[in-house]
Parts: structure tokens; sequence; C-alpha cells
């Protein structure tokens, strides 16, 4: 029978990167994936021959500079390219977000002079929050309903922190974390032009609209990895060279460089439990391999409702998984183009498409999406966000053609009158390219091959409950030391020798890679490796 | 021109109840007040008005909830003439098949509930526990001045020993859900503890009354237990005798038998600052006054912006009050009526209950979404009283009042209120139509208060009844903003006092006696 140091449950971001840092520790480790493919919403797949994106990805993906670093993958040959952020597309025009700071307030300054001098407030802002945020992430947060003498000082030097000396420095704080995009964006900017553009920047993958409350912290997003060094504009979009999937291999090249095992085409149906800890796991072929300790990465759902008889669960603990939010908000458009669309309000050559095309003309269209979808309809307005990667990174798709991902926001997961059928994908998929036939016109020609992935298929594919990519809603009732649940704060479950290191643990979807890298080091600990 | 008594020691600007409740602490110790209020009659949004004669109703706001008993004993209010027509008001929730749900936590009205659905009767009353013990955690901070944020340290330990003490009292389990329950949005709260429908909208609407968030926003729930939090201790919900004017009228008897000078019909111009210090204020009518504390009961907004000036303010305070959250979203119908609806369902005894008409959460989210696209609901939510039930002041015998509270209708309507102001009273009765087919035969006179309405009568701005949002970055030492917090203000001698002040929200009366008593220990510190 194999005997491992420990076992990796799932071959995500999150999981690679897990079971890099326990490689690295000196661990044995083994990799578990039920696909055939590594990187789970990130897997790569060729649409059309020769045509390769994300299957599931946003297009947002990259990781941590710590964990690049940590595990030395640009060793590894990952190479990340630094675009400019990308348009927005709206009824006869577009806003641009450049990377250099000059250029980026003359862009600006074509909308609002005002708001062209906003823009050094805001970004001044925003940066400090993410500086508050950024230690928070990197490590296992505390648990406050514990109690415990040492949890209080660690709560109260957070808070300390955090809350620097005058009370304007906290209210601000607070505003971030608790105020609707429109609010907070109200506060620096008048053009709708510009604030759409900040708000559909911040709420892609979320289920909340621009005018729901806490919506503003979703802002942070683009600045976590941003430096106060750089240039002044708006925050770059990083790509990595070869697509997402280049992050796998790289990681993948660092789990077997430090001697680590990985297993495709292996679903794990069962975790062993001795006296009440896990120590091992039953493949579906009826394969028994044990391990010392056991990192899932798996979503909280899939992890206790599959993987464990209920009755080995202590008890109400299946009650609160099941409370645990889980919904689908975005659906996947992939398509293969035989040349580059064009975008007549667009000057040709545009540095910054790049970085991403959005189709969001304003606050409301996108409030309306976000009502929609807790209707239970597909969207009338849907929240594009479509990426060229191909234009940046030619070795994606053949000379001269072109792969393009889509992102369609505020997709429910099933709607109020039925399952996602066929025709009605297909539906969405004509809205989306009428949407962006409106801004390029020749678009409908130049599609060779178009597949819609809705959450359903992501749930049966990948495995993500509801087809969740970012593995639990991001609420602030489901973050921080409530992600997955107060008394299960970071990546420790109530199984003794498991934890979870997918993103449905802190910090979840703030930044991918973290949790992995957190729960590597707790369970690295428990096996006497250096961390 | 000088008035000739300029001996006061301190005045109030402002006859609303906190103005009235600041004064009379105020005169209590034994110091010299004037009030002074601009409109003819005190109260401002708490006053009984005439819908047409012999028919009186509460005005604007229709219920009492959260006065406490401190402030009813401290100043004598049962001395003075506060007779309560109801109290523990329950409430009803209506429902579209006549199966009425009662909302209360006395075991004699959970008998129905509990014949009906008894595994839902007993998630009722964990649900209604767990609400209480949340709010008597967080009620200490409302019953005092705000925290001081400057020195973090000394009163975050504080704050934590607070919390430590709630968490080891609520047990771990329930301690765990107040962390994940703060931040929730009511909707999703409710959607997973229960599953009758009626009963999870009456909730929700609970949590959203009076604000202009939605059932599934963020944080709403924070709203319930803030709310409850707030309520009076044992009384709950009470109807004062002849409308909410008797609550006024006590606190104008308990102010003046303490040695309050009032002057209505006085509106203020400015307040005049020299060397930042404020030094008295100047009428409309010119007069001018002098005190070394003067403590303003209006909106923050128009007290710093308006009476002192952002001259005197840094630009930063400046621009936080011009963008206050704040979200008026309720207007009032009051109706008199010549005979009492029927309402098939309701038993003869439950006439006099709070009603509430809110089918589904469902419902009250598309109503939000309408409220949000600047409409009016199709079925707008409401809140439905019958106060002559339990009053036999307010109208000729047999004959009633009706006030209803209606929830979700916007500022600016799309297209302007002059054509829709029809449509809404229409859409409003039409519904109540549902649960009571013959109100339309039984209306004899009508009044509509629209947001903008409020906004003249009152003077509340944006019709927002609480001088701006109870949302996170207007609470506590943040009410209304960091430098205006704890009633005091960057110039020495103003007080804010008004309902924009901690803990704000409601009929309380806390933001006056807090700030009153502040300005005593500063004066005699001085």
């Amino acid at each position: 029978m194999e005997r491992h140091d420990a076992i990796v449950i799932g071959g995500g971001l999150n999981g690679l990167t897990a079971a890099a840092y326990l490689a690295r520790a000196g661990a044995k480790v083994l990799l578990l994936e039920r696909n055939a493919v590594l990187g789970g919403a990130d897997a790569a797949y060729d649409i059309a021959p020769g045509f390769q994106l994300a299957r599931y990805n946003l297009g947002v993906s990259t990781l941590p500079s710590r964990i690049i670093s940590d595990l030395e993958l640009g060793r590894h040959g990952l190479r990340f390219l630094r675009v400019d952020g990308g348009i927005s597309l709206f009824e006869g025009g577009y806003i641009a977000s450049y990377r250099d700071g000059v250029v980026h307030r003359r862009e600006l300054a074509r909308f609002s002079l005002k708001d062209a001098d906003a823009w050094t407030r805001f970004r001044r802002d925003l940066l400090r929050g993410a500086q508050q945020l950024r230690p928070l992430l990197a490590r296992p947060l505390a648990d406050p309903s514990r109690f415990s003498l040492g949890t209080v000082r660690r709560l109260l030097n957070t808070v300390s922190r955090w809350g620097a000396a005058e009370a304007d420095a906290l209210h601000d704080l607070t505003r971030l974390w608790t105020l609707s995009c429109a609010d907070f964006l109200d506060d620096y900017f008048e053009s709708d032009a510009v604030k759409a553009r900040l708000a559909s920047d911040a709420l892609i993958g979320t289920a909340l609209g621009p005018r729901a409350p806490t919506s503003a912290r979703y802002l942070l997003g683009a600045f976590i990895e941003e430096t106060v060094g750089a240039s002044a504009g708006a925050p770059a979009r990083n790509l990595a060279v070869g697509g997402p999937t280049a992050i796998v291999h790289a990681l993948v090249s660092a789990i077997e460089a430090h001697g680590g095992t990985i297993r495709t085409e292996a679903e794990v149906t069962d975790v062993l439990m001795r006296e009440r800890a896990a120590r091992g796991v039953v493949l579906a072929n009826g394969e028994e391999i044990h391990g010392q300790t056991i990192l899932s990465d798996l979503d909280l759902k899939r992890t206790f409702l599959a993987l464990f008889r209920w009755k080995e669960l202590p008890e109400g603990f299946v009650e609160k998984v099941g409370r645990f939010r889980m919904r689908g908000v975005s659906a996947k458009i992939n398509v293969a183009l035989d040349g580059a669309p064009e975008f007549p309000s667009v000057p040709a050559g545009c540095p910054a498409v790049l970085g991403g095309i959005r189709i969001a003309n304003s606050l409301d269209d996108m409030e309306c999406a976000a009502d929609d979808w807790r209707d239970r309809i597909p969207p009338r307005v849907p929240l594009i966000d479509a990426l060229i990667p191909s234009l940046a990174d030619r070795s994606l798709a053949p000379p001269g053609k072109h792969v393009m991902s889509i992102a369609v926001h505020y997709v429910p997961e099933a709607l109020h009158d039925g399952p996602w059928t066929t025709e009605r994908k297909d539906e969405l998929a004509d809205l989306v390219v009428a949407r962006l036939a409106e801004q390029s016109p020749g678009i409908r020609e130049r599609i060779v091959a178009l597949e819609t992935l809705v959450p359903p298929d992501i749930e049966n594919e990948v495995g993500l409950t509801a087809g969740d990519l970012a593995q639990g809603e991001t609420t602030l009732d489901q973050m921080f030391f409530n992600r997955p649940m107060a008394a299960l704060a970071g990546n420790r479950t109530p199984i003794r020798d498991l934890y979870l290191c997918s993103a449905s643990a802190h910090p979840g979807p703030l930044g991918v890679g973290y949790a992995g890298a957190n729960a590597a080091a707790l369970a690295a600990a428990s096996l006497g490796k250096r961390g | 021109m000088l008035l000739a008594d300029r001996s006061f020691d301190a005045i109030v600007i402002g006859g609303g109840h906190n103005g009235l409740v600041a004064a009379a602490y105020f005169a209590k110790a034994g110091r010299r007040v004037i009030l002074l209020e601009a409109a003819e009659t005190l109260g401002g949004a708490i006053a009984t008005g005439e819908i047409s004669p012999d028919y009186r109703i509460s005005t604007a706001a229709h219920l009492v909830e959260a006065v406490p008993r401190r402030i009813e004993k401290d100043l004598k209010l049962a001395r003075n003439g506060l007779r309560f027509a109801a109290r523990r008001l329950p409430t009803i929730a209506l429902a579209r098949d006549k199966r009425h749900l009662t909302l209360s936590c006395r075991r004699q009205d959970l008998t129905a509930l509990k014949q009906w659905n008894p595994r839902e009767a007993a998630a009722y009353v964990a649900f209604s526990a767990r609400m209480k013990s949340y709010a008597s955690a967080i009620r200490p901070l409302l019953e005092s001045a705000p925290p001081v944020p400057g020195d973090i340290m000394s009163d975050a330990s504080s704050i934590f020993r607070k919390l430590a003490w709630t968490a080891r009292r609520l047990g771990r389990p329930s301690f765990e859900a107040l962390l994940r329950a703060i931040p929730e949005s009511m909707g999703d709260l409710v959607d997973e503890t229960f599953e009758m429908p009626v009963l999870k909208a009456a909730l929700a609407f609970e949590a959203i009354r009076g604000t202009s968030e939605g059932p599934f926003s963020p944080g709403t729930s924070f709203n319930f237990i803030y709310r409850r939090a707030m309520r009076h201790e044992t009384m709950g919900v009470s109807l004062p005798e002849g409308g909410l004017g008797g609550l006024i009228d006590a606190l104008t008897r308990a102010a003046a038998s303490l040695g309050v000078v009032i002057r209505t019909d006085t509106p203020v111009k400015k307040i005049i600052v020299e060397n930042g210090v404020a030094t008295g204020i100047e009428t409309d009518a010119g007069e001018i006054l002098l005190a070394p504390v003067i403590l303003s009961s209006a909106d923050p907004q128009a007290t710093m912006l308006g009476l002192v000036g952002p001259a005197h303010l840094d630009a930063r305070l400046a621009s936080r009050l011009a963008h206050m959250g704040r979200g008026g979203a309720t207007a009032k119908l009051n109706l008199a009526l010549d005979g009492l609806p029927s309402i098939p369902g309701l038993a003869p005894a439950e006439y006099g209950a709070r009603l509430l008409v809110v089918p589904s959460l469902q419902e009250l989210d598309q109503s939000f979404a309408s409220f949000k696209r600047g409409e009016f609901p199709f079925e707008p939510p409401m809140e439905v009283l019958i106060p002559s039930v339990a009053d036999r002041t307010l109208a000729p015998l047999g004959h009633h009042v009706m006030s209803i509270l209606i929830q979700y209708v916007p500022f600016d309507v799309t297209g302007g209120w002059a054509g829709q102001r029809d449509r809404l009273l229409d859409r409003v009765i039409e519904t109540l139509s549902i649960y009571a087919p013959d109100i339309r035969q039984r209306i004899i006179a009508g009044e509509m208060l629209l947001p903008s309405d409020i906004e003249a009568k009152f003077g509340l701005q944006g019709g927002d009844w609480h001088h701006g949002d109870l949302r996170a970055d207007q609470l506590l030492m943040f009410r209304p903003a960091p430098s205006l917090a704890r009633y005091r203000t960057p110039l020495a001698g103003l007080y804010l006092c008004g309902v924009g002040s901690h803990p704000g929200g409601g009929i309380s009366g806390m933001p006056g006696r807090l700030a009153a008593e502040l300005a005593l220990t500063e004066r005699r510190r001085a």
C-alpha cells in the first residue's frame, strides 16, 4: 500500500501551490486530480485545432508575487506580460485604462478634468487600503470566537495596525469596506463613463451590483498586487505567457523538481478515517492510499458533503456546510476568430486593447443585470469582459488568427423556469455576440468556433458546487474569519490532519494561491517539516 | 438688535423630540435654557394633525418604539400627561390567502403558528431569542456616548472586553452566528432559517423599513439587530394617546415645568462664531441671542453647512457632510374612514395591531428594484395602523383613521410626481383592497405625504427621517462624521443633539439626552 506524508486532493492552482510548498519543505507529496488535465478552472483546451485558451478561467489568473518568488516559478519557466488595464466600450465611445500615469490622466480628462485630478487621490486611498489588507492574506487568520489570550492579542494588533491613530483613517477604512461601489465612487468621480469603467473592473465575478452595500471593497482587487512606486496610472493586468495554463505548468515543474508526485484521472471518493483523524483516501477504482495529512483543494461543500459519511462529521456541521452560500454568477464563452476583430470607435493601435475589452454602459445597467441574476433570469444587459490573449501572446493561435475568451457576468446557475438548455445557452451567446457586434461590426463573420459554458457546465466538469468560480460567495459574511465559517476560519477543519486549501478558505479569491500556501504551512508544521 | 434677556446658559435649536429632551435635561441641572423652533408648532415630524375636522392622526411618524424607560422616568413623562393607548403592539403579517401571521413571542400569539407549522414556530422562537441576545449585546454601546476612535488601543481593548463578556454570555455557537449575521443580508439570513414566505418577508421588512436598502443588501440584518436594540426594553412598540403629538405635548410640558423658555415661529438664520467658538445665534428676524452652549437638533448638514457655514469648517468635513448618505424611501398616507374596513381572516381583537403588507421576499426585492430604477412599486410594501381602534379620541364614534407607511417610494420619480401622485395613491388603495376589499368605499378623506412633502414640511432633507442613513460609516464614532462624533463639533460651545448623532434612528430621545449630559459635564469642567 502506498504511503505519503501529504496527499493533496484536487489539482487547481491552490492545490498545486500547496503541493509545491510541501514538496519544497521536504515532504513526500502526492497530488490527485480527477480530470485528465491539471488546473481546474484554469485548465487549457483547444477550442479548434491550434486555438488554445483556458476553458473556464475568466482571464484574471495570476499568482501573488510572494508565491512566485518563494517557489522560484521564474526558474520553472513562468513569465508574465504586463499590459494596460483594458478598455470599456459604450455607445459612441470608449474609455481606456493605462499603466502610465500621464497617459491615464489625459484619458480621464477626456471625460472630466475633475476626475483626472481625483484619480491621484483615488489611487492613493486604494493603495493604502491594499497595503492594510495584504498582511491579512498571507497567513491564516485568528478566530475571534475562540477568545484565547493569544487570539485577542493578535486581533488587537490587527486593529491597531489598521486603526492608525486618527478617526479619519478608520473612517476611510470603514467606508471602503462597507459602502456600495456607487456611493464610494461618487466621492471621487463625476463622469458616468469613469465610474462604470472602475465598477465593472471591480465587480466581475461577484453577485453584488454596484449599488449593493459593501461592493466598494472589490475595487481593491486590482490594487492588491500593485506597488506604490509604479507609474501612477491604472493597475496593470498581468497575463501569463502561454495563458493561465503556463502557471499550471510552472507549478507542476516545481512540484516534480522537489520530488512530489502527481496523478491525473484519479478521482478521490472517500477520505479514510482513523480515530477522528484523516489517514488516507480511497480512489474511484477502490485503491486506498495512506497519508499523514490530507489537503483538500475541493470547495467546502464538495469536500465535506461528498468525501465523508455524514455521521463521521461533528454534530450540526453538515447543516453549517449546507448554509455556506455558493452560487454561480458567470458564464464563459470561448471563441476562435480567423482574424483580429476591429473596434472602429477605438483608435488603431491603442495598447490598452491588450488588457481586455469590456462592455458596460453604466452603473444602472450593471445593477439591472444583478437584479436579473437574483430573479434568476438570463441578464438582459450582461456585463461582458472579453480578452483576446492572442493579441499579446502569438503562441495561442495560428498566425493571423485569434482566440477570444469572454466572461459573461450575472448569469444565474439555474433559471427560475427550468434548467439551462442548449437553446437558452445559444440565446445567451447570441445576445453577447450581438452586443459585441454593435462595437465591432465584422466580428460575427470572423467566428470559426464558439462554445458557451454556463455555471452547470462548470459544476459538472470542474466540480465546483453551483459553478461558483469564487468557491463561495465573497460577501463579508463569508470572508476573513467567516470564511468558510466562523468556527472554522482558515484552513483547519473539524477532522484532524485534514486541511482545506481551496478558495473556500481564507482569503478565497482575494489572492489565488494564498489558501494553498497557508494550508501547506499548517500541514508542514504538523509534519514537523520546516515551513 | 440684542434681546434684553441674554442670560441663558444654553440655546437649543429645533423643537423636535430630541431638542426638547436635550433642553429638558439641561434645565433639569438648574441651567437656564431657551429653545427655538422655526415652525409654528413643536415636534417636527412627530405630530398629530387633522385629516379633516374630527379625524386626527399622527401626521408622519406613527409609532413610538425606542424612548427608553430612563427618559420616561427622568422627565416624568407620565406625570406630564403621557398616556399610552396601546403598548406592546403585536405585529401581524397579512397574507393573500387570509392566513395572517402574528409575530410576537407571547405564548398565546404563537399557538396559531404552532398548530399551523410546529417546526416553523420552533425556529421562530429560537430566532427571536437569538436576535434578542444579540440586541442586548450591543445595547450598552447605544446607551452611552460612542467610543473614541482616536485612542484606539485603550478603546479597542474595552470593546473587546465587552465583546468577550458578551461571547461568554451568548455561548460560542451563538457568537459565531453573530459574526456571520452582522455582515449578512436579512434576506439571506431569513431564507436559510425559515420556510414560510410571509414570515420571511415580514422579518426582512423590519430590517429595511425606512431605509433605502433592499432585503438582499449586505448588512441589513445588522439593521434588524440595531433596531431591536433600540426598542423599548419591555414595552416594545407603543401608541401614545392622542397620536404622536401626545408624546410631544408631554415633553413640552416636562421641559416647560423645568423652566425651559420655548419660542416657536423663530427660525435661526445663523450661528455666530468668534475665533472658533460658537457664541450665540441670530434669528431670521435679526435678533441676537448669546449663550455659552448651543445645542442643535437640526440636521447635521443643515447645522454645519447652513447655520455655521463652510467658511468655519475644514474642507474634508464640508465635503463629507455634503456627501452624507441619506435615503428617503418612505411616503405616508393618512386616511379617514367612515367605519372599520373588514379584513377577512383577521380577528376583531387584531385590528389594532401593526399590520404588514409584504407578501414575499421576492416581491419585496422586486419592489426595491423598481425603487432603484426611480419608479414606485406596483404593490408597495406597507406598514398599516388603525390607531383609532385603541384610541377613541382620534375619530368620531364608529369612524376610524388609518395610517400607512409606504416603503420604497423614490424621492424623484421617473417622469415627475405631477402625473404620478394619483397613480401611487391608486396602487396603494388597490394593494390594500386585496386584504380589505371594502376599503375604497370606507374612505372619506385622506392626505398623502411623498418624500418631497416630508422634506418640505418637516425640514428632513431628501425625505430621510433619520438625518443620514444608519449604515456602518455613519454609526457610532462616525455618526454623523468622524469630527462631529460624540456630539461635539470643531467649534467650542456648539453641540449636535439631533437624530443625526449617535445612536440616531427613530424616536428615542437618546441623542438629546446624551448630548445634554456631555455639554453639562464640559461646562462644569470649564
